[in-house]
């Protein structure tokens, strides 16, 4: 899809809106300004309002003035009687395309007017709206958008989209829909407590219906419980009697029932109540007997356990006694083991310890034997250190000699190669020189040339010059001589159209016959005064055309020599230029020969013994080059290089070994020092030790002998230690084994006796008589058996009773109950009605679960709003900050005020709001409470203009500004209009600005001039019967101004 | 004077080309600016604001350049300021100003603007901060932008004084995100994914919630209700 280019707008017509009767106003199709100057009340703020109503089809201003829309009514020229105002605009885009927007309002003669006609605000949307721009808008908002990015009103609280006026400078929200979104908030937050208290109602409602339902039911199932009475067949007895029978059962069972006596007059309640009474006695003695039964039942196995433990308690005491003699044996056959441990452990002690010293003596004596043998071995070894180190000495002298030679031829042919190279840079300098020679030559022709050249110029330029002088003095002949022509033809002109008027009344009123003149009275033949007047007629016309033919010539004349003169004025500049470019160059040759005349080798030598000079020079160092070339050559270099290579390698090798070998040399000296001083130190502390070798040897036998014999008795010592221990051991171990046999019969004893105790409590706890048998167990059971079969025929008795009872009652209740629900409304046809109550239960259900889910559903709703405002403050916020700061710094002049933020709310009540907050001296303040009104609108300023660059949502870049500057000084009125001419030169946009002060009118113009701006400057000058009188102005081509890049 | 200062001039002097070839124009040097000093002292006071006081006549600023940026009607004048004699060395500059002010044609002298340097390392001085206040606010002559140099200054001092002349571009919006301009447009659109409410609900709901009227809460809570019983 291709992307709609850009948009203009070309031309704005106003009709009977506001205090205008007709405009019409072209603008031209690209980036502009249009000044919109004059004192206030002629109809500036009115031409806004015009584009503002024709776009969208309100003014916001009036529309919150009004309380609301604002009625059409108002919007009509007062006085005009026109039935109808109408706003035209005509925009064009890049490639040529044409739109329109037309809006039209017609005003009936009675009743209220309709809607406007015209362009409706969908399409001006879409018109509007950007393909390129990645800030999506619906159309809902027109108007929101065009007051976020392009209408600057006048009005303060109407600078961006407010919450109210309280609040205009504190919270200004930039985001078109802001308000609508924030109102969404607000009104879902209080729905929510009414759709709270609404799905209680009808929660309400629905109890209600289910008890209405459950009640008829009720009564349904009453109804046929009569109907079943009715039926019945059976003993009817009275309350009285029931009470008598329930007395006898009383006594029969032993269970009496309060107040059973003390019933004089018998009602059904009393009889009730009593068999109720009885009834709850009675089951609760049953109760009680069966938790008698199973507690029995739990004892059971009581009666044998009791005796079994009884039998173990008797049958573990001789145990124990045999266990304790046992023990008693154990422990003094360990004492008499501990007792030998002791004395063995001594013995062994002693035996190691002559085990040590006969060993240390024997390591002694060997290491003196190995001392005297590393004597003998490092002698040896130093001889043979000394001979090696005497021979690579040699050596390597012998290397030094040849290598010295070596280096010397090669040095001499590196010298060689340096001087080459030096010869080599004179030869270049002494090229170069010539070079210079040459190019000074050259120079110094072309200076020559040039300055023959730049004479003519002169010459020219003079020449153009008179020429342009002789022009404008002929233009000014020219000129003086149409002045004076159109003087003199305006007096003869003056003259003969009184002439022609008199001539004129001659010629009408002369008849043929007439001879006296009516203006000189003179007395002419019969017909002579009339064909005189006839041909005075003819004189005169010519003679004016005369005069006309002669002021067009001249006028041809003079624009001939204008032209002529602006031609010379052209050629003037050019030769102008020329001059200059020519003396530049001059300048530039001479310096370059300056410069050439200061090379080293030319210095102070002229022409031509400069030249000669540096050739000779060349000639010479080209000799001294070739024959080094020639010596050179001839050195076989690659085999010298190796030569001296394989030299410096072997040197470096032999003085390698000669180093290795005086090192050995000293390592062995060093070993035999070692050595040496090892023997000497051990002599000192064991004098008998030096001694001959055969001594030693001697030596080392006995003590080899001595260790022997003590590590054996050593050993003996170890293995007898080892054997009590083990006794004593094994001997605690059968102590430990029968105490613990003693200890677990004891336990076990104590354990039985334990369990007898507990038995004999249960037993004797659930009112059982002793002995613990089972004989006891079985004749308990069977009394309570007894007892629970005569009072289970009670009960059945006592429910006959109760049924008896019931039928008595029915009877008597039988006829009053039908009555009441036969007048039941619908019991006839019940099953209808059932169905009906039914029914309304589903509907009150359905209409609860509506209710609950709008309810849940506007809790989600918050959520979702609160994600897409934290969201929206993230996306659409944050780069607008950035911008609005850049902008303040732009805008602001004072710079403690540059650290405004627009700062939002992420996830907050108006987190899609902006708050400019100050940060001044270290606090956060608002904006409100410090800044000025100056300072504030240069706020909203800087605010609209991000937004204008943030969201670029429209293909029509404008910004519609009314009267931004008018609290401000000139140096922040100087920094908007720096700003604005900018937006119109560098991003192409149209602006439309007005101002009442006419000064700054006519700065605002020299500042668009500066930088090449086209302006229109419609200049309100009064009111006339047409509406604002308007003089418009502009000036449109700026050539002096290059197209940016 | 302050050693640095025509390093500083000219690094100042090289922003400014550049961002003067961002509109297209060509900065050089004017001479007949820079040697400005002919105008009798009535004839500079016939340029001041009736209000403001006689200005007594000084020598120009020693080091001072002047630059004119062609095809415009713009020139740029640079100077320093010196710490030791603070007065001494503004007036100069306001002197010279208004000398260059009276040999620019009328109808181009809208556009003089002066650029002053203060020394080096003056950038965190609340007492300069306080003369830069007072010389940008004065109206004499022409605009003043005044530039506190860090003790090492950086290319990035320059940008930041430049943002907020006359060369300032605060209108490049790169950053934005895309996103509709409408916050609840776009819950409708593709945000709203509720498990209570279907799109078409979610849509109802929005445009009754958002109508100005909203007739009271009761109302409103039976208008969302009834919008669910309807799509039920």
């Amino acid at each position: 899809m291709s992307v709609r280019p850009e948009l203009f707008a070309t031309h704005l017509s106003i009709e009977n809106f506001r205090g205008y009767g007709r405009l019409d106003l072209e603008i031209p199709p690209g980036p502009c300004a249009i000044l919109l100057s004059g004192p206030n009340g002629l109809g500036k703020t009115s031409l806004f309002e015009a584009i503002e109503w024709g776009l969208t089809g309100t003014v916001k201003r009036l529309d919150e003035v009004a309380g609301g829309r604002i009625d059409a009514r108002e919007l009509l020229r007062k006085g005009s009687g026109a039935d109808r105002f109408e706003v035209r605009l005509a925009f064009r885009d890049r490639v040529g395309k044409e739109e329109r927007v037309t809006r039209t309002q017609i005003i009936p003669a009675t009743g209220a007017p309709g809607n406007s006609l015209g362009t409706d605000v969908a399409s001006v949307a879409d018109l509007l709206r950007s393909d390129e721009s990645r800030w999506s808008v619906g159309s809902t908002n027109i108007s929101d958008y065009l007051h976020l990015t392009h209408l600057h009103a006048q009005v303060a609280r109407l600078r961006l989209v407010t919450f109210n006026a309280k609040q205009r400078w504190v919270r200004v929200s930039p985001l078109a829909g802001a308000e609508r979104f924030e109102r969404v908030r607000l009104n879902l937050t209080n729905a929510k407590g009414a759709m709270s208290r609404l799905r209680d109602e009808r929660e309400k409602e629905l109890s209600f219906a289910l008890e209405r339902e459950r009640t008829w039911s009720e009564k349904v199932a009453r109804f046929s419980q009569l109907q079943d009475l009715r039926a019945a067949a059976g003993q009817i007895i009275s309350p009285g009697e029931v009470l008598n029978r329930v007395y006898d059962l009383s006594l029969r069972h032993g269970i009496p029932v309060a107040g059973l006596q003390s019933v004089t007059e018998v009602t059904l309640v009393d009889a009730i109540g009593t068999i109720r009474e009885f009834r709850i006695a009675l089951e609760a003695a049953q109760r009680a007997d069966q938790d008698r039964s199973l507690t029995i039942q739990g004892l059971r196995a009581t009666p044998s356990q009791y005796a079994a433990a009884q039998a173990e308690r008797d049958a573990i005491a001789p145990t124990i006694a045999k266990l304790e003699a046992e023990r008693t044996d154990v422990s003094a056959q360990l004492q008499s083991y501990t007792e030998s441990v002791g004395r063995l452990r001594a013995a062994s002690d002693e035996a190691q310890r002559v085990r040590d010293r006969a060993s240390a003596r024997h390591a002694l004596v060997t290491a003196a034997v190995r001392d005297r043998a590393d004597v003998r071995r490092v002698e040896g070894e130093l001889a043979e250190a000394e001979a090696a180190f005497t021979a690579a000495q040699g050596a390597l002298e012998e290397a030094d000699v040849g290598l010295r030679r070596k280096r010397e031829e090669v040095e001499a042919y590196d010298a060689r190669i340096r001087t080459r190279e030096e010869v080599r840079g004179h030869l270049v300098a002494t090229t170069a020189a010539i070079r210079a020679l040459d190019e000074r030559g050259a120079t110094r022709r072309a200076f020559e040339a040039e300055e023959a050249r730049n004479r003519l110029l002169s010459e020219s330029l003079h020449d153009v010059q008179q020429r342009r002088s002789a022009v404008a003095t002929e233009l000014a002949g020219k000129t003086e001589l149409l002045a004076s022509v159109q003087e003199e033809f305006a007096s003869v002109r003056s003259l003969t159209e009184r002439l022609q008027q008199a001539v004129v009344v001659v010629a009408e009123h002369v008849a043929h016959e007439d001879t006296a003149c009516p203006v000189c009275r003179t007395t002419f033949e019969p017909g002579r005064l009339r064909s005189l007047a006839r041909e005075s007629l003819g004189v005169v016309e010519p003679r004016i055309r005369e005069f006309e033919g002669r002021i067009t010539a001249l006028r041809e004349e003079q624009d001939a020599l204008r032209k002529r003169e602006l031609a010379l004025k052209a050629d003037e500049r050019k030769a102008d230029a020329d001059a200059r470019n020519s003396s530049e160059s001059l300048s530039q040759l001479g310096k370059r020969i300056s410069e050439l005349n200061a090379h080293p080798l030319i210095a102070g030598r002229p022409e031509p013994e400069g030249t000669a000079h540096v050739t000779a020079l060349r000639t010479q160092q080209s000799g001294e080059l070739a024959r080094l070339d020639r010596e050179i050559a001839e050195i076989d270099t690659d085999r010298l290089r190796q030569a001296h290579l394989d030299l410096s390698v072997t040197g470096e090798k032999l003085r390698s070994d000669r180093a290795a070998a005086h090192e050995r040399r000293n390592a062995r000296q060093t070993r035999l020092e070692e050595v040496h001083a090892r023997i000497s130190q051990r002599h000192a502390e064991q004098p008998d030790l030096d001694t001959t070798e055969q001594r030693l040897g001697l030596l080392l036998q006995a003590a080899a002998s001595g260790a022997a014999l003590a590590s054996e008795a050593a050993d003996n010592a170890a293995a007898a230690l080892a054997n009590a221990r083990a006794a004593e051991e094994n001997a605690m171990r059968v102590l430990a084994t029968t105490k613990e046999r003693e200890d677990e019969a004891l336990r076990r004893q104590q354990s039985s006796a334990a369990s007898m105790t507990a038995m004999r409590e249960r037993w004797i706890a659930s009112s059982l008589p002793e002995p613990i048998v089972d004989t006891v167990l079985d004749s308990t059971n069977e009394s309570i058996a007894q007892r629970q079969r005569s009072r289970d025929g009670a009960l059945r008795n006592l429910n006959e009773l109760s049924g008896a009872l019931e039928r008595w009652k029915g009877t008597s209740d039988l006829q009053a109950l039908d009555l009441e629900l036969r007048s039941e409304q619908g019991m006839a046809q019940r099953e209808e009605h059932t169905k009906h109550l039914g029914a309304a239960v589903l509907q009150a259900q359905a209409a609860f679960e509506t209710a609950k889910r709008a309810r849940d559903a506007s809790d989600e709703l918050s959520d979702a709003l609160q994600r897409v405002a934290t969201d929206y403050g993230e996306r659409a916020l944050r780069p607008f900050d950035a911008l609005f700061r850049r902008y303040l710094r732009a805008l602001v002049h004072d710079e403690r005020f540059h650290g405004i933020q627009a700062t939002y709310k992420g996830g907050g009540a108006r987190s899609a709001s902006l708050r400019f907050r100050v940060d001044l001296a270290g606090s956060d303040t608002d904006a409100e409470l410090i800044l000025s009104e100056g300072q504030l609108g240069e706020v909203s300023l800087a605010a609209m203009l991000a937004a204008s660059a943030t969201f670029p949502w429209s293909r029509w870049r404008a910004l519609l500004l009314d009267d931004p500057t008018q609290y401000n000084d000139l140096i922040h009125a100087t920094a908007l209009i720096d700003v604005l001419r900018n937006l119109v030169r560098r991003a192409g946009y149209q602006v439309i600005v007005s101002t009442h002060d006419g000064e700054q009118a006519a700065f605002l113009k020299r500042k668009f001039d500066a930088v090449g701006v086209p302006w229109i400057d419609c200049r309100y000058t009064g009111l006339g019967p047409d509406g604002p009188l308007i003089s418009v102005t502009s000036r449109l081509e700026q050539p002096q101004v290059a197209t940016a890049s | 004077m302050d050693d640095s200062l025509p390093d500083l001039a000219e690094a100042l002097e090289q922003e400014l080309r550049a961002r003067a070839m961002l509109y297209g124009w060509t900065a050089v040097t004017n001479p007949q600016l820079v040697e400005a000093g002919n105008a009798s002292l009535m004839t500079l006071l016939a340029a001041l604001p009736h209000s403001t006081p006689p200005l007594p006549p000084r020598p120009p600023p020693r080091f001072r350049r002047a630059i004119e940026l062609q095809p415009s009607s713009l020139n740029l004048l640079v100077c320093g300021l010196d710490d030791a004699d603070f007065i001494h060395s503004y007036t100069s500059a306001l002197w010279w100003t208004g000398q260059a002010r009276v040999a620019i044609p009328p109808g181009k002298r809208s556009d003089l603007h002066l650029f002053l340097i203060a020394p080096t390392g003056t950038r965190d001085s609340p007492e300069w901060h306080g003369r830069r206040s007072e010389i940008e606010t004065d109206e004499r002559f022409c605009r003043k932008f005044v530039w506190l140099p860090s003790a090492a200054p950086e290319p990035a001092e320059i940008e930041v004084l430049l943002d907020r002349t006359f060369l300032a571009q605060p209108w490049d919006a790169n950053s934005a995100q895309p996103t509709a301009l409408d916050p609840l447009e776009r819950l409708v659109s593709d945000e709203y994914k509720g498990d209570l409410l279907t799109r078409e609900e979610a849509r109802d709901w929005l445009a009754r919630l958002g109508t100005i009227d909203a007739g009271g809460s009761p109302q409103l809570a039976e208008d969302l209700v009834a919008i669910l019983e309807r799509s039920s």
